[in-house]
C-alpha cells in the first residue's frame, strides 16, 4: 500500500512523461512563433507532438552519432541533452507563458469535473487491483529500462527479442524513460509507476473527448458530455484505450486532438512547422499514427478543397462506400491468418463488444445525434465533419481488415460525439438548468453503471487470493530476489511465455523473448518438461540462450503454477502468441513433486519457492 | 403562469424520457460470465444453476458443490428423509443480474443460489467471507408450513480422485491435479459422516423442532 507521500511524488514524476515533451514543444513554438506572438492553449497539442518529435530526433542523433561514431554514452548525451533541453524550453516558456484568457471560470469548472469524472473511472478501473491490470506494459517497460540503460535502436526488436515484430519506433519508451530516470527501476517501483501513470493517461483521454466536442459544436454541455464519455466507457476489446496506456492509445488521442485542432479551428492558419506534429504520429504507432496523420492531412486537403469550390465531402462520401464495398469483396482472409486471426470479429460480435460498452445507449443516442445534424443550422458543417468522422472510423471498425479495431483509439472519441450529440438533443429542450445538471448526473450514472459491468467482466477471469490481478505477490518476491541476487548481464532465466513476461518486465533479468517466445522455444521448452527424463530436461535449459546476453552463465527454470497449466493446454493455444494464462495459478501437488525431480539433479538448487512459483538455478 | 406550468412539466416529461433511455441503455449491458465469485485460497465459490460450487478458475478442476440435489432433512419420525432434490432453481431476472454485479463490484462478494419446489418452499445458499480468508455457507429452507424435523444434513460433493482426512472437527480434501486443500471446519453440535459410495460429505446439525424456517451454517476455507 503506497503513502499519500508516495502517491503525490509518483503523480508529479509520472507527470514528466507528459510535461517533458510539452515544454520542449512549447519552448520550440516560442522560438518559431517570434516576438510579437503569444500563444495559446490551442497549441498544446502541436506543442506535446513536437516535443515528442524532438525527443525522438535527439535520441537518434544521440545514438547513430554521437554514440555511434564518437562512442560517447547514450544515457549520457540522451539524458543530459533532454534536461537541458527541458530547462531552456522553461526558460522561454516563463518569459512568454501560455494565454489562457479566452478560458472563463465555468469552462474551468467543465476541465475539473471531467478530471473528477476520469478520477471515479481510475477508481473503478483500480478496485481490488494493486497492481497494473495493462498486460503490455512488461515490454515496454522492458524497453524503457534497456534505454535507460543506454541500449537503443530504431527497430525495437533489436532492443529486444520480447518484441516480435516492429510495430514502432521506441518513441513512447523514450517518454517513459525520461519520466522513470534515474529511478532504480525496482519491482515495486515499476508497478507503482505504471498503476499512477494511468491516472494521467485517463485525464489525458478527456480533455481530447472535450476538446472533441468543444471544437465541433462550440457546445459546453456537448464538451462536457463527449469528455465525460471519454473516461466513462471502456473499449474493453482489442484497443483498449480508456485505461492503458500503450504506443497505439497515445498516438490515437495525439492524433484525435490534432486532428480537431486542425480541422474545426477556423480562421487559425497553420504554420509550416506544424507539419512536425503530424510527422511524429506514426513514429509512435506505424498502424494508429500512420492513420491518424492521413486522416488529418486529408481532411485539411478536403477542407480546403471545399473552400475552393471543390465537391471533396462528396468524393469522400462516395470513398468511403467504395471502400466499404471493396472490403467486403478483397481477399482479406488471407491476411487474416495467424495472430491477426485473434484479432479478427465478426459483425456480430462486433456488436457484442459494442454492447459491452455502451449498452443499448448507442441505439438510441446516435440516431438522436443524427436528428441534431439535421437540424443545426450555425455550425452545420463543422457537425456533419464530425458525424462523417463517425461514419468513416465506424465502417473501418465493421471491416474485415486486420487489426483494424486497433483504429478505434481514434474511432472512439467520435461515436461519443455522436452520443453527445444524441443527449444534448434531448436536453436543450429543458430550460431548467438545476433539471439539465440533473439529468446530465443521471446520465453520469447510468454511464457509470455499465463501465462498471464492463469492467467487472473483463477482470472477471483475474481473480486470484482475493484481488484481480496479472500477478502474485510471489511474483513481486521473486523479481525482488531476481533483482537483488542475479541483475548481471550473463544470467537467462526460462520458463513458459506469461511468466517469464512478467518476470522480465518486473526485475529487468532476460529471458527468450518473453510472451514472444519464438515457436522453435516453445515447442523445445514443453518437449523437455512433458516428455524428457528430467536429466534430459535440464541439460536443455543450459543449452539456452538469449540474443540479448553475451556469454550466458546462469540459467534459471522458473516452475509457477502458470507453467504446468501452460503445459495442459491446447497445441494450439501453447503456440500461439494471443494466448497466455492471464491469471496467477498455484502449483498442484504434482506440480511440487515434478518440481522435486529436477532439484535433486546435480547443479540444480532451489533459489525460490513459494506455493505459486519455484525457482531453479541451473548451472 | 399557466406558461411556466407547461414548461416545468415539459422540463419533467424530457427528464423522464432521457432517464427512461438511461434504463434503455443499461439493461442493453452484456454480463460478465461470471457475476459473483468469492475467492478462498486458491479456491473459487459460485453459484450454479444445481447450487453453489467450490472450484479452481483457470485449470482442469474438479467441482465441490453444495445443492439441494442431495442435501435433506429427516422427519420426526426419523424413518424417511425429505431430500430437497424437487427444488427448481429460481434465476435472477437481467435486472437482477446487473445489480448482482455492481453490487459485487462494490462491497465483498455474496454468491447466492436459490431454488424453490411445486408447493413453494424455497431453500436459498449463501457464501460470506470471514475475517479469516473462511467462507460461511449458509442454508435457509423456508417451508410453506411447518414441518416437524429431526435433523437437517448438508453436504459437499467431492470426486473419485481426491483423498479425504477427517482430523478432529475438520475434514480435509486434497486432490493432486489441484492446488492447495479445501477444508471443512465444523461445530461440536455438527456430526460429520463421509459417504464414500455416493461421494458426499455430510454435515449433520439436530433440530427437534416443529419449524417454519430451517436455517444451517458451514464453515469452510481453502488453503493455499
Amino acid at each position: 500500500m503506497m503513502s499519500l507521500f508516495s502517491i503525490l511524488a509518483l503523480l508529479v514524476q509520472t507527470s514528466l512523461f507528459y510535461s517533458v515533451p510539452l515544454v520542449m514543444g512549447l519552448g520550440w513554438i516560442c522560438l518559431l512563433l517570434g516576438k510579437s506572438s503569444r500563444m495559446n492553449r490551442r497549441q498544446l497539442p502541436a506543442a506535446f507532438a513536437l516535443g515528442v518529435l524532438s525527443i525522438f530526433c535527439w535520441s537518434m542523433l544521440c545514438w547513430y552519432g554521437f554514440h555511434q561514431w564518437f562512442g560517447i554514452d547514450f544515457r549520457i548525451s540522451f539524458f543530459g541533452g533532454i534536461w537541458l533541453g527541458c530547462i531552456a524550453s522553461l526558460g522561454g516558456v516563463i518569459r512568454k507563458p501560455l494565454t489562457f484568457t479566452e478560458i472563463s471560470k465555468r469552462d474551468w469548472g467543465i476541465v475539473m469535473g471531467i478530471v473528477c469524472l476520469a478520477a471515479f473511472s481510475y477508481f473503478v478501473w483500480l478496485r481490488q487491483s494493486p497492481y497494473p491490470l495493462n498486460w503490455d506494459w512488461y515490454q515496454h517497460q522492458t524497453l524503457a529500462r534497456h534505454v535507460q540503460q543506454g541500449r537503443f535502436s530504431f527497430y525495437t526488436t533489436e532492443m529486444s527479442d520480447t518484441f516480435g515484430f516492429n510495430s514502432y519506433p521506441p518513441t513512447f519508451h523514450l517518454l517513459l524513460s525520461i519520466a522513470q530516470f534515474p529511478m532504480s527501476l525496482t519491482p515495486d517501483y515499476v508497478t507503482d509507476f505504471w498503476q499512477v501513470l494511468s491516472f494521467w493517461h485517463v485525464v489525458g483521454l478527456g480533455v481530447v473527448g472535450l476538446y472533441v466536442g468543444w471544437y465541433v459544436t462550440r457546445n459546453r454541455w456537448v464538451a462536457f458530455l463527449s469528455g465525460a464519455l471519454s473516461v466513462l466507457t471502456f473499449d474493453s476489446m482489442v484497443s483498449l484505450s480508456t485505461f492503458c496506456l500503450l504506443p497505439q492509445t497515445v498516438a490515437g488521442a495525439l492524433g484525435t486532438a490534432l486532428l480537431v485542432e486542425w480541422i474545426f479551428n477556423e480562421g487559425e492558419k497553420h504554420s509550416w512547422w506544424e507539419l512536425g506534429a503530424i510527422i511524429i504520429l506514426p513514429l509512435i504507432h506505424f498502424m494508429v499514427g500512420g492513420v491518424a496523420s492521413l486522416v488529418v492531412l486529408g481532411s485539411w486537403a478536403v477542407v480546403w478543397l471545399e473552400k475552393h469550390s471543390f465537391p471533396a465531402t462528396a468524393l469522400v462520401v462516395l470513398g468511403i462506400c467504395a471502400g466499404l464495398l471493396l472490403a467486403s469483396q478483397l481477399p482479406l482472409n488471407t491476411l487474416n491468418h495467424g495472430e491477426a486471426a485473434h484479432f479478427t470479429f465478426s459483425v456480430q460480435e462486433k456488436i457484442t463488444m459494442v454492447e459491452r460498452v455502451y449498452g443499448y445507449l448507442g441505439y438510441l443516442l446516435i440516431p438522436l445525434g443524427f436528428v441534431y445534424a439535421f437540424r443545426e443550422t450555425k455550425r452545420r458543417q463543422e457537425v456533419w465533419l464530425g458525424v462523417l468522422f463517425f461514419i468513416g472510423f465506424t465502417a473501418m471498425a465493421f471491416s474485415t481488415v486486420p487489426y483494424v479495431l486497433k483504429l478505434w483509439t481514434l474511432g472512439r472519441f467520435w461515436i461519443g460525439l455522436l452520443m453527445s450529440l444524441g443527449v444534448w438533443e434531448l436536453v436543450r429542450y429543458i430550460r431548467s438548468v438545476v433539471m439539465r445538471i440533473a439529468v446530465l448526473i443521471a446520465f453520469c450514472i447510468g454511464v457509470s453503471i455499465i463501465l462498471c459491468v464492463n469492467v467487472s467482466g473483463w477482470k472477471t477471469g483475474l481473480l486470484y487470493e482475493g484481488i484481480q490481478t496479472h500477478i502474485s505477490l510471489d511474483d513481486m518476491a521473486a523479481a525482488r530476489m531476481l533483482q537483488a541476487q542475479y541483475a548481471t548481464d550473463s544470467t537467462v532465466l526460462v520458463s513458459d511465455p506469461a511468466t517469464q513476461f512478467i518476470l522480465e518486465g518486473l526485475s529487468g533479468i532476460e529471458s527468450p523473448g518473453g510472451a514472444y517466445m519464438t515457436d522453435d522455444i516453445r515447442k523445445s521448452f514443453s518437449a523437455a518438461l512433458l516428455d524428457a527424463s528430467p536429466a534430459a530436461a535440464i541439460g536443455w535449459i543450459r543449452q539456452v540462450s538469449d540474443k540479448d546476453v553475451y556469454g550466458v552463465k546462469t540459467h534459471l527454470l522458473a516452475l509457477s503454477g502458470r507453467t504446468f497449466n501452460w503445459l495442459t493446454v491446447t497445441d494450439a493455444n501453447r503456440w500461439s502468441y494471443s494466448y497466455n494464462t492471464w491469471a496467477p495459478l498455484d502449483l498442484t501437488n504434482d506440480d511440487r513433486q515434478r518440481i522435486a525431480s529436477f532439484s535433486t539433479l546435480p547443479g540444480v538448487s532451489v533459489v525460490f519457492s513459494s506455493p505459486y512459483m519455484s525457482i531453479l538455478k541451473v548451472e | 403562469m399557466i406558461k411556466t406550468a407547461l414548461t416545468y412539466l415539459r422540463d419533467v416529461a424530457l427528464s423522464a424520457v432521457l432517464v427512461g433511455l438511461i434504463f434503455f441503455g443499461i439493461y442493453g449491458v452484456k454480463l460478465p460470465f461470471r457475476k459473483d465469485v468469492l475467492n478462498s485460497g486458491p479456491y473459487q465459490i459460485e453459484a450454479f444453476p444445481t447450487g453453489l460450487a467450490w472450484y479452481q478458475f483457470g485449470r482442469v478442476s474438479p467441482f465441490y458443490s453444495m445443492s439441494p440435489k442431495h442435501d435433506f432433512w429427516t422427519t420426526a419420525t426419523a424413518t424417511e428423509s425429505a431430500l430437497l432434490s424437487g427444488y427448481v432453481e429460481v434465476k435472477q431476472t437481467h435486472w437482477q443480474q446487473i445489480y448482482t454485479v455492481v453490487r459485487s463490484f462494490f462491497t465483498a462478494s455474496r454468491p447466492e443460489y436459490e431454488a424453490t419446489n411445486h408447493v413453494g418452499s424455497r431453500v436459498r445458499y449463501e457464501a460470506y467471507a470471514m475475517a479469516d480468508g473462511g467462507v460461511k455457507i449458509q442454508r435457509v429452507i423456508s417451508f410453506s408450513q411447518p414441518v416437524q424435523v429431526e435433523d437437517e444434513t448438508m453436504t459437499l460433493s467431492y470426486n473419485a480422485s481426491d483423498e479425504v482426512t477427517m482430523s478432529g472437527t475438520k475434514v480435509i480434501i486434497t486432490n493432486p491435479t489441484i492446488a492447495g486443500v479445501l477444508e471443512i471446519l465444523t461445530t461440536p453440535s455438527q456430526h460429520i459422516t463421509i459417504n464414500s459410495q455416493d461421494q458426499l460429505i455430510m454435515i449433520t446439525s439436530l433440530v427437534q423442532a416443529k419449524v417454519n424456517t430451517l436455517t444451517m451454517s458451514v464453515l469452510m476455507k481453502g488453503e493455499r
